[in-house]
């Protein structure tokens, strides 16, 4: 044994003869409680060999009341403050680095909390410390917010976390017990219980005059943890029967203490309760498992009901007796069918139907509760360790899929699983995978061990194989480390290089451009719940797309046309293409698409003029560049401006006011509206708009008045000639004209 | 870390203290286990010279003094029945058939001497019945002390019922099913308890391995069906 060791061993013995001294004689109590809480701060979080020791006695005094002393108990307690703090709340970030919460310490240290707080509390009404107190609440607090996820445990998912970490959720559940209590008042005035000797600690011990705790935040709060306890009851899941038993003890005990808030909502609990119409938790398939679990739960129930009729807690109300009754028989005839049937066989296809339909109709009930679905196994989004595999990992830890080598498939069958998979799964769900997996990311860099990692100096070799390895970064030198000396069979001499992807042919570049187009385009009829936006002033940092939105496909689908496949002329004009069909399905209806569409390729025209250098070449470069936009924007105007009604005006006007570029081609195209009867009026207004409001089109319009008032000279239409004079003559008071 | 981790103490649950309760008893103790045992009723019933006058004794009568009385009666017809080899064997067990410690009732329980190990007549932390009415008035009195004593139950206590026929030989089955269920929650104890004082990142708690355990268990023994709730006193 080392010298250590026998140190470490020779503490632990003082520990248990101080302990065994304070049992044995009570007035050493105190000093003994001192001496250790002091030995517990004085030790790294992470001894356990002598943290335990510690919280054992601790433990052996609040929870299992080895002092027997309430006084002596209760004024000692805030000492206790300090040590409960240190081993559970967050660290700093100094003492962050490898702290690991041992499971026995976190859940001894809820369990004491949950016999202390009430005692705390009430040396406080006498002895205020409003620091300690609200260190306390902190603490509280903290605790409160884990219930009923997995803690100290890493979680999984919230179905599954429900069955793990039992004995650290049922302290909690205790402890909410006693917040409840002590929070909020007994429903009689405030002194003894009714046996006379305990002191019932709430809230109306409590005198007026005290500095912080005299205050409807605390009662508040009481109410607050009522309300989350039946928050979570209401949950339709199938509870496990120690935490679900564990919720009936803490509600039998305020039942007594604080009837006057509870007595209802839980005989209403016991009453509706029914194991069958549970749903049960995803992942687990263990159909026996899950039986036992209901018919463990409904005994509970039945045990509660038959006590609550035998004991006459409900007698005054005889309508809610006979229903308390009604359930008891069909308790008890239910187990009776269920031994006859034997607990190995499963129920028949009429009960089976009769239980879905129950579900269902129970579902639909509560359709008004919204949750959460659970779509894999492992939700947690903190990475269980430092590895890619953690990280990206959703299956069940130590699934033979873990341990399968991807790498012996072929790239291409890979990528034909990748691309299978990705057809087939549903957006939310991956989104959800992504936003896990992105969560992880984040979570494990932001760790302060990892940072500190980061910042240690990576060893690189000093011959490096290739030009292009001295610009590794130094994130890819670590992970090529470790990949060294992981691999076995790695020889300096080969260099190993990835090889590139086969390059696609024109028809499957298609293929996946036509599956990217109509995933995109799917998304136009979908939905989306906005949210907040990030918005910055900083327009040179300013994000196209910070969330997404309704319109975001379109915006990503005109940018991959006219800035992403710009090098493939082919690929950018089938976008197009497929962009124009979908236009044209309902221009008028999605105009603003067709806007931000066309203004997208003028930009880009227009960015691509500015990058050729001499100005000699720029008009030239300029109508060259501009052909695919006069080519697509002419494409829409002849298939809105036939079927434009008189009615269409604002959309019509609207068009023309927010085309970046029109020339004297695309405006001709309004001789057609001018030119029939109907839509005259219309016509002559969009020309009148072009007119006085977009100077640089000015002579384009007057030129193309010109033309129809000449046209209309010719085969003797006097209506449309009066109509272009009386324009012209305004507007072109150059030249005259005579109707 | 302890040196040695202590083994779960049990205690066994009937109806009279006398035969299922008293088989289960004999086995753990055999095998090393901390045990007690009660009967929930309101007196130990044994059969009688004939049905409709059975033998009613009440709790902490010694069994040598059921052994005097059955001797005095019909012995072929205790013999045939087992009466008379159970009630041999609870003598070699404990002194005399105790009740189950209901709240707020007058204790019927042997002298502490008499159970070394124990520090009261409920401290141990697994509760095996032998039949569904016992567990319910097993659980119905840990509810019970929950609502009037509140401040005073803050011991867990894991309690399982086992459905076993109420004679000699079914006891016998039911005693080594019983056994094999202590083995597995005492094993799985021990280990995680060990696992996680040592700070095993992957151990799992005590609580969070019991359903499988009993599913398991179930499964092993398909014709005594399992109940099972967790207790506070």
């Amino acid at each position: 044994m080392s010298s250590t060791e026998q140190e470490i061993e020779a503490r632990t013995q003082q520990i248990a003869e101080a302990a065994k001294l304070a049992f044995d004689n009570n007035e050493y109590f105190e000093q003994v409680l001192q001496t250790i809480t002091a030995i517990s701060l004085a030790q790294p979080v992470e001894d356990t060999t002598l943290q335990l020791p510690c919280i054992e006695f601790i433990y052996k005094v609040y929870c299992l009341k080895k002092i027997k002393s309430f006084d002596l108990r209760c004024k000692c307690s805030p000492k206790l403050i300090d040590v409960l703090c240190r081993l559970i709340l967050p660290p700093s970030p100094e003492e962050r680095k490898n702290r690991k919460h041992n499971y026995l310490i976190v859940e001894r240290c809820i369990r004491i909390l949950g016999s202390s707080y009430d005692l705390i509390f009430y040396h406080m009404i006498d002895n205020p410390d409003k620091e300690k107190w609200l260190k306390l609440c902190r603490l509280r607090d903290f605790i409160v917010s884990k219930w009923p996820s997995a803690y100290p445990l890493l979680p999984y998912n919230r179905d599954l976390d429900w069955s793990r970490s039992i004995g650290c959720k049922n302290a909690i559940t205790r402890f909410i017990g006693v917040i409840i209590k002590t929070h909020i008042p007994p429903p009689s005035p405030k002194g003894k219980n009714s046996d006379g000797n305990a002191i019932d600690i709430s809230i109306a011990l409590v005198n007026k005059d005290h500095p912080f705790l005299y205050n409807s935040k605390i009662g508040a709060e009481g109410h607050l943890m009522l309300g989350k306890l039946f928050a979570v009851l209401s949950d339709d899941i199938l509870l496990p029967t120690p935490v679900f038993s564990t919720i009936v003890s803490v509600l039998m005990a305020l039942f007594r203490l604080r009837h006057n808030v509870i007595s209802a909502k839980f005989l209403n609990y016991a009453l509706g309760y029914e194991a069958d119409l549970r749903r049960s938790p995803k992942f687990c398939s263990d159909k026996l498992k899950l039986k036992l679990n209901r018919r463990f739960n409904d005994r509970i129930d039945k045990i509660l009901i038959s006590m609550l009729l035998d004991k006459g807690f409900i007698n005054r109300d005889a309508k809610l007796k006979t229903r308390f009754e009604n359930k008891l028989h069909f308790l008890v005839d239910k187990a009776n069918t269920q031994r006859k049937r034997g607990i190995m066989n499963d129920m028949t296809e009429e009960d089976e139907e009769v239980l879905q339909h129950l579900r269902k109709k129970r579902k639909l009930d509560k359709k008004a509760v919204k949750e959460k679905t659970v779509d894999f196994y492992n939700e947690a989004k903190v990475a269980r360790d430092d590895e890619y595999k953690a990280i990206y990992s959703l299956i069940k830890p130590g699934d033979p899929l873990e341990n399968f080598d991807m790498s012996a498939i072929s790239a291409d069958l890979l990528s034909q699983m990748v691309i299978t998979a990705l057809r087939s799964v549903e957006v939310p769900k991956f989104v959800k995978a992504l936003n896990i997996v992105a969560d992880r990311y984040i979570e494990i860099v932001t760790r302060n061990d990892y940072a500190a990692a980061d910042t240690q100096p990576v060893v690189t070799d000093p011959t490096p194989s290739s030009a292009s390895s001295k610009a590794d970064t130094q994130a890819t030198a670590s992970v090529k480390q470790e990949e060294d000396e992981n691999s076995e069979s790695f020889s300096d001499d080969e260099v190993y290089t990835v090889p590139l992807p086969k390059a696609l042919n024109e028809k499957r570049t298609k293929e996946h451009i036509k599956v990217i187009i109509d995933n995109f385009i799917g998304l136009a009829d979908k939905t989306v719940k906005e949210g907040g936006e990030h918005m910055t002033n900083d327009n040179l940092n300013k994000l196209a797309i910070s969330k997404w939105k309704n319109d975001s496909w379109l915006k990503i689908l005109c940018r991959l046309a006219t800035r992403g496949t710009n090098l493939n002329g082919d690929v950018s004009n089938y976008i197009r293409d497929n962009l124009l069909a979908y236009f044209e399905g309902d221009i008028k209806g999605r105009l603003s698409g067709v806007i931000e569409w066309l203004n997208e390729e003028y930009y880009s025209a227009m960015v691509k003029v500015d990058d050729s250098g001499s100005k000699v070449k720029v008009e030239d470069k300029k109508e060259a560049n501009l052909a695919v936009y006069l080519n697509y924007t002419g494409k829409i105007l002849d298939n809105l401006v036939p079927f434009l009604d008189v009615s269409d005006r604002k959309i019509f006007i609207r068009l023309l006011s927010e085309l970046p570029y029109l020339n004297k081609d695309m405006i001709s195209k309004i001789k057609s509206i001018c030119l029939d009867p109907a839509r005259v009026k219309l016509g002559f207004q969009s020309l009148l708009y072009l007119i006085m409001f977009r100077p640089p089109i000015f002579n384009e319009c007057i030129e193309v008045l010109r033309d129809m008032y000449q046209e209309a000279s010719k085969s003797g239409n006097e209506s449309l000639e009066g109509s272009c004079v009386k324009l012209l003559k305004k507007y072109d008071t150059k030249n005259s004209y005579s109707s | 870390m302890p040196a040695s981790i202590p083994a779960l103490k049990f205690c066994t649950v009937c109806a009279s203290n006398n035969n299922r309760s008293m088989e289960a008893h004999k086995v753990l103790k055999e095998h090393g286990y901390l045990v007690r045992s009660y009967g929930t009723g309101s007196a130990v019933r044994l059969p009688g010279p004939s049905i409709d006058r059975p033998n009613v004794f009440s709790f902490g009568t010694p069994y040598t003094k059921i052994m005097e009385v059955l001797n005095s009666q019909d012995l072929k017809m205790h013999k045939s029945n087992g009466v008379l080899d159970m009630t041999k064997r609870n003598i070699k067990v404990k002194k005399a058939p105790e009740r189950w410690p209901y709240y707020n009732q007058p204790l019927q329980v042997l002298d502490s001497d008499e159970h070394p190990g124990f520090k009261d007549e409920l401290d141990f932390q697994v509760v095996i019945t032998c039949e569904e009415r016992c567990f319910d008035s097993v659980v119905d009195d840990y509810l019970t002390r929950n609502y009037f004593d509140p401040d005073s139950v803050n011991s867990i206590v894991y309690c399982f019922n086992v459905d076993i026929r109420d004679d000699h030989e079914s006891a016998r089955a039911g005693g080594r099913a019983i056994l094999d269920l202590a083995n597995m929650l005492n094993s799985a104890y021990q280990e995680s308890y060990k696992q996680l004082a040592g700070g095993e990142a992957d151990a799992e708690p005590f609580e969070d391995r019991i359903p499988d355990l009993i599913t398991t268990w179930q499964k092993k023994y398909p014709n005594l069906p399992l109940l099972h709730a967790l207790c506070y006193h």
